[in-house]
């Protein structure tokens, strides 16, 4: 086999870069904040020197659930996050005893589903523009 | 089989650094054709998918708990696949070091149960079983290494030739 000693190039393409900047801020948070979450819960285990199979027997759930919920695409109940909580010691939840403000939380609502259905406009015409290139 | 890995600037980040595969006499990586295949049936998968390659680049690396082994492959062919979604329809094979090097193939779309049912996902992961093949044995022989941050030493591959060292 032949060797070559040389950095390895780096890479990206007109085609990566048109949908990476095609996403939403709000989509790499929801996806990264789901992620770290699994990864806290999976730290937590490893900690307690637990394996995954011994945490789904303390939670009374199959290994194979508990293999989804740290996968980082489970959409966790708070009733779950509580067990989980009381289950490894640790925090998880946000304090629920501070004041909401109605007001201010619709205002962000609304401008949140405003620039959403922009930018599925926005991915929808990409998309149409990738099919045809 | 003849072909070279770059790094993927776009997702590599101080977590993990993520790879793909150029096959001799294509222009675009594995990466690329597997987005190129699916964006237009399937964009908010792909996006999706995108915004986990960047978590594991930047945020939380290419822990073992963001990947499914089983089912994949045989046991120790070293590919694995992107933990999905359970309504997603897409697959996406990789080849994972640890926590810190991710080397991204091609894919495709889940219609059957078994992937060696399927042409293009058998294809696909065949494809990657190959190159994990050849990229540990190249570790293995030191003409690979990975320097804390990068892979450095040989990236251009060519198992046709291995008498000629």
């Amino acid at each position: 086999m032949m060797k070559t000693k040389t950095k390895i190039p780096e890479y990206t393409s007109p085609l990566i870069e048109q949908i990476y900047e095609g996403i939403s801020q709000n989509t790499f948070d929801f996806v990264a904040n789901r992620m770290q979450l699994a990864l806290r819960i999976s730290e937590a285990i490893k900690a307690k020197n637990w394996s995954q199979k011994q945490f789904a027997e303390m939670m009374g759930k199959r290994p194979s659930e508990v293999s989804r919920w740290l996968s980082g695409t489970h959409n966790f109940t708070t009733d779950t996050l509580w067990h989980i909580e009381q289950v490894l010691d640790i925090r998880l939840l946000a304090e629920t005893n501070q004041e909401s403000t109605p007001i201010f939380e619709a205002d962000r609502l609304r401008k949140f589903v405003l620039q959403e259905v922009n930018n599925a406009l926005e991915k929808y015409l990409s998309s149409r523009k990738l099919v045809s290139a | 089989m003849k072909f070279k890995i770059v790094k993927l600037s776009r997702f590599s980040g101080n977590k993990s650094s993520l790879y793909s595969v150029i096959i001799d006499g294509e222009q675009e990586t594995l990466f690329d054709t597997f987005i190129r295949n699916n964006v237009s049936e399937n964009l908010h998968e792909v996006e999706q998918i995108f915004a986990t390659l960047n978590s594991i680049g930047k945020k939380v690396g290419a822990n073992d708990i963001f990947f499914r082994k089983k089912k994949e492959g045989k046991a120790g062919d070293g590919v694995e696949a992107i933990y999905d979604y359970p309504s997603a329809k897409l697959r996406l094979y990789c080849i994972r070091y640890g926590s810190v090097t991710l080397v991204l193939g091609d894919g495709g779309e889940k219609k059957v149960r078994a992937w060696q049912d399927d042409e293009q996902l058998s294809k696909a992961a065949n494809e990657m079983i190959k190159i994990s093949q050849i990229l540990t044995q190249a570790i293995r022989d030191g003409d690979l290494s990975w320097d804390g941050n990068d892979f450095v030493g040989q990236f251009e591959f060519n198992d046709n030739d291995e008498d000629e060292d």
